[in-house]
């Protein structure tokens, strides 16, 4: 596997075999990564499989079961408050105070940090403008959309200049402009040496944006890189996806197609993967790979050839889609 | 626009940053409330209201078919015998209110707390700082009664304002009993059985009647009961009877809000921080 | 348009389907039928009734101000109109701002047949009904206790019930209408303690100024003491007459009040 050399310094978060049991539940199953200064690292994985727990042992509120665990050089067990002054989190739900205005949402936070007043609403202001919510400064926050609500989360996470900024999915449900915005601020963010960890379900979010990221499954994870290195190393470079009509089309029946595709892989020592709608082959080269398979009789309704993605990486190690 | 590199805090790399501790964290859960409720000053300022109402309807209203009481030897009307005694009961309510609803809200609710323990704020910050806010709250109240004691001329204007402070002791010892039950609720609904406790103790606890209406048996259950000592402090202090032997009351809320203190710091850490 | 027909339609299967919806998701609602009905006025009765009414039994010795034989038999049906006052303050207020502004229930609702006003309607009527049923208890625990002089007593749950009903739908209609909750402490404040003390339950209106019992006359509180006494003393009378004229037309304004209050507030939402 090539790990990409990680930049020296002492690592911004440091987990070693990092555990985390909710009673008998094992969230976190003895983990390890590290995550350098001024990195964009992300975790992916499904539905449980543990990201936002990890991010809670990161962000000192959810005590760790057992492992070790230093963020910004410190134990969290023991310096949680320190900690916290110099983190930026932006939860996976938005949490924000109805009884507040937008701009004394971040003031009153702010406050926590320990900024003066005057400079909690400089600081409100410029960070208003950074996500484009300056014109909603006085309204309240109950009617503004979901997306609104997400950007105003984020502003706030912001306004102690952290130097660790956690993202537990951050643009899930924000509209594609709003998405753009986003990963376009993620990365002036990033230019000024921020170091960022976010956790998504997009696989392009991931590619765009995260210099390292691993796969997490169960509570464990599953593998480590940059996003080119894991496409090239675990999977193939092109993918064939065939997808066969009802039967009520005149088209080969579905499973009979699907079966005849698989075997033909096989024969042509392509690996292949069957989803419920489709099944996938995977091949260094596309075009080869199709003629191959027209040529041991395989009749798709359709068929497309594409470039690998770290959702068949992900495929292609659990058996399973990334989005559920 | 880029928030300015400038005004990032040069210590911010370098760890030195400043963390507030935690006074300054309870300071800061008492502003954050303070600017929630700016909005709500009339509610608050309708306050004023709610003593005058009972000692209009109870006091006089009651006084009518009950006439003179005494208390401790003295006789007094039935207006100046339940005025302190409202006044106590008040205080427990506005407080239990704060740290039993109000909480339970920021708790499970909203999440509030959730949010705000990402900052350098600790558990104890939170806890203290929601508990003075709630006291605090509640001595603008009892500040109402003073004034409507003095002004209805039920009572020394010095021996009033020396019953104050007996409700903000009042106020913390059930605010911390409050925040410990929340932190035990489950469902809106289970405050039902808070409120079985609450009732029924307020109705027995000689704010309306002198505990001689009750048969010797019923008086020492009485006795036990936090809001009877709160009320007997406050009305001792308001009616200028006060001796050495209300240190009794003083010493029972005390050791009340100190247990609850504790304890509902400890269960709220185990909560928040799971 | 025709929209606007269905959206004030009343019809008893509507209602019904509504209140079906309502029965399950209310949680504990025999715990606070019960706790309303026994536990609580068996709480009140004993301290309040036997407790004070020792005291004031012993000062008014024989005294009419009263018009009952003795204390408890005057705050007993007192208790039972002013716990509907309470309810009503309770169930109208946040539970109902929650069912519309957080858990949103509703807007669901308002999405299948059933029209806005069947909503409004249902809505109202869940809470008189489950006060009602505690109603039922109250009075059995006050023939119990002794305060109760007469068969017409059986009557006292209805108009309990009624008291309810009329003083829910003006506060459902109020609230609705709020766009957060920062008002409903000061309504507790300025409506349901002013109501919980001048409604006559606890003392006679002769013992407050007479712009204050005036005032006092004109609330579904009073009505609901004076009927629930009237109901236990068996002294029923033309008096009796006029405060059920007044809980017809109250509560049919009430209740145009509240439905117009949720038809709003549900195509907003
Ligand atoms: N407070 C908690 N108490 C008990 N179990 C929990 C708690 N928080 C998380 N879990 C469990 O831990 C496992 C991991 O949850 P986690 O929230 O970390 O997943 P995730 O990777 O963030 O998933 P998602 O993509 O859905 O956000 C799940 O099985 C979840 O049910
Ligand atoms: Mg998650």
């Amino acid at each position: 596997m090539t790990l990409v050399t990680a930049r020296t310094g002492d690592p911004v978060v440091k987990a070693h075999n990092l555990v985390k049991l909710y009673g008998e539940h094992r969230a976190v199953d003895g983990i390890d990564f590290d995550i350098q200064p001024g990195e964009t690292f992300a975790m992916l994985g499904p539905n449980g499989a543990g990201k936002s727990s990890t991010m809670k042992m990161i962000s000192t509120v959810s005590p760790v079961t057992s492992g070790e665990l230093r963020v910004l050089g410190l134990d969290p067990a023991a310096d949680g408050r320190r900690i916290r002054a110099r983190l930026g989190v932006v939860p996976q739900e938005d949490i924000l105070d109805m009884a507040l205005t937008v701009r004394e949402n971040i003031t009153v936070y702010a406050r926590y940090f320990g900024l003066s007043r005057t400079e909690a609403r400089h600081r409100a202001d410029e960070l208003l403008q950074f996500v484009q919510l300056a014109d909603r400064a006085d309204d309240q926050v109950r009617p503004l959309s979901g997306g609104m609500k997400r950007r105003l989360s984020i502003a706030r996470s912001m306004v102690n200049n952290p130097e660790l900024i956690l993202l537990d999915e951050p643009t899930t449900g924000l509209d594609p402009q709003a998405r753009h915005l986003l990963w376009e601020r993620l990365y002036q963010l990033k230019r000024q040496g921020v170091t960022l960890l976010l956790t998504t379900h997009y696989m392009d979010e991931a590619e765009q944006l995260a210099d390292r990221l691993v796969i997490m499954d169960r509570g464990r994870i599953v593998t480590e890189g940059t996003p080119r290195s894991l496409i090239e190393t675990k999977c193939s470079r092109d993918v064939v996806e065939l997808r066969f009509g009802e039967p009520a089309l005149g088209t080969d029946d579905p499973d009979d197609g699907a079966a005849r595709a698989e075997t033909a892989a096989a024969h042509l020592r392509l690996r292949s993967e069957r989803l419920p709608d489709r099944v996938l082959v995977y091949a260094d080269d596309g075009d080869r790979a199709l003629a191959g398979l027209a040529e041991h009789d395989v009749s798709a309704a359709s068929t497309l050839i594409r470039r690998a993605t770290l959702e068949d990486v992900f495929l292609t190690l659990t058996g399973r889609t990334l989005v559920e | 626009m880029l928030p300015s590199t400038a005004s990032r805090p040069a210590t911010a790399h370098t760890g030195q940053t400043k963390v507030p501790g935690l006074f300054v964290g309870m300071l800061r859960v008492f502003e954050h409330n303070l600017i929630s409720y700016r909005r709500m000053w009339l509610t608050l300022a309708s306050g004023v209201f709610e003593p005058l109402m009972y000692l209009l309807g109870m006091g006089y209203g009651m006084g009518s078919i009950i006439g003179d009481l005494s208390f401790r030897g003295d006789v007094v009307t039935y207006a100046a015998f339940i005025g302190p005694g409202l006044m106590a009961s008040s205080a427990m309510n506005g407080t239990l209110f704060d740290t039993t609803y109000n909480f339970f809200f920021k708790l499970r609710e909203s999440r509030q707390y959730d949010g705000m323990l990402v900052t350098p704020l600790t558990i104890g910050g939170l806890v203290g700082g929601e508990l003075s806010w709630a006291v605090a709250r509640g001595a603008i109240y009892s500040a109402f009664f003073v004034l409507t004691l003095i002004g209805l001329d039920l009572a020394e204007p010095l021996h009033a304002l020396s019953a104050w402070p007996a409700t903000l002791l009042t106020g913390w010892a059930f605010g911390a009993v409050g925040a410990t039950l929340t932190s035990y609720a489950r469902a809106w609904t289970d405050f039902d059985i808070m409120e079985l406790i609450v009732q029924p103790m307020f109705l027995a606890s000689t704010a309306f009647f002198p505990l001689t209406v009750f048969p010797e048996w019923a008086q020492s259950i009485v006795w036990a009961t936090p809001l009877f000592h709160a009320v007997d402090l406050t009305r001792a202090l308001a009616l200028g009877t006060a001796g050495w032997s209300d240190l009794v009351h003083v010493a029972y809320l005390v050791v009340m809000g100190l247990v609850f203190g504790v304890l509902a710091r400890r269960r709220l850490s185990r909560l928040l921080l799971e | 348009m025709s929209s606007s027909l269905t959206a004030s339609s009343i019809t008893a299967g509507g209602l019904a389907r509504i209140l079906e919806h309502l029965y399950v998701r209310t949680p504990a609602k025999y715990r606070s039928v019960l706790v309303s009905g026994v536990v609580s006025p068996a709480f009140f009765l004993g301290l309040l009734g036997l407790g004070l009414g020792s005291l004031v039994d012993e000062r008014q010795n024989g005294a009419t101000t009263l018009g009952t034989d003795g204390y408890l038999e005057f705050i007993g049906p007192g208790l039972l109109a002013i716990s509907a006052v309470l309810w009503a303050f309770g169930q109208s207020l946040w539970p109902t701002a929650g069912e519309i502004n957080w858990d949103r229930t509703y807007v669901l609702t308002a999405a299948t047949p059933v029209s806005t006003a069947e909503i409004a309607v249902a809505h109202v009527a869940w809470i008189a009904i489950r006060f009602t049923a505690a109603a039922v208890l109250f009075t059995m625990v006050l023939a119990v206790a002794g305060a109760v002089a007469s068969w017409w007593a059986v009557f006292a749950p209805l108009a309990a019930g009624a008291t309810a009903l009329v003083l829910a739908s003006i506060i459902c209609g109020f609230t609705v209408r709020q766009e957060n909750e920062d008002t409903f402490p000061m309504l507790l404040r300025l409506g349901a303690i002013p109501m919980f003390l001048f409604s006559g339950a606890f003392f006679p209106l002769s013992g407050v100024p007479a712009a204050v019992g005036w005032l006092a006359r004109v609330t579904p509180g009073w009505h609901g003491v004076e009927l629930c006494r009237e109901l236990a003393q068996g002294s029923v009378d033309s008096h009796s007459f006029v405060h059920v004229v007044y809980f017809v037309v109250v509560g049919a304004l009430g209740m145009v009040y509240a439905v117009t209050g949720f038809q709003q507030a549900l195509s907003e939402a």
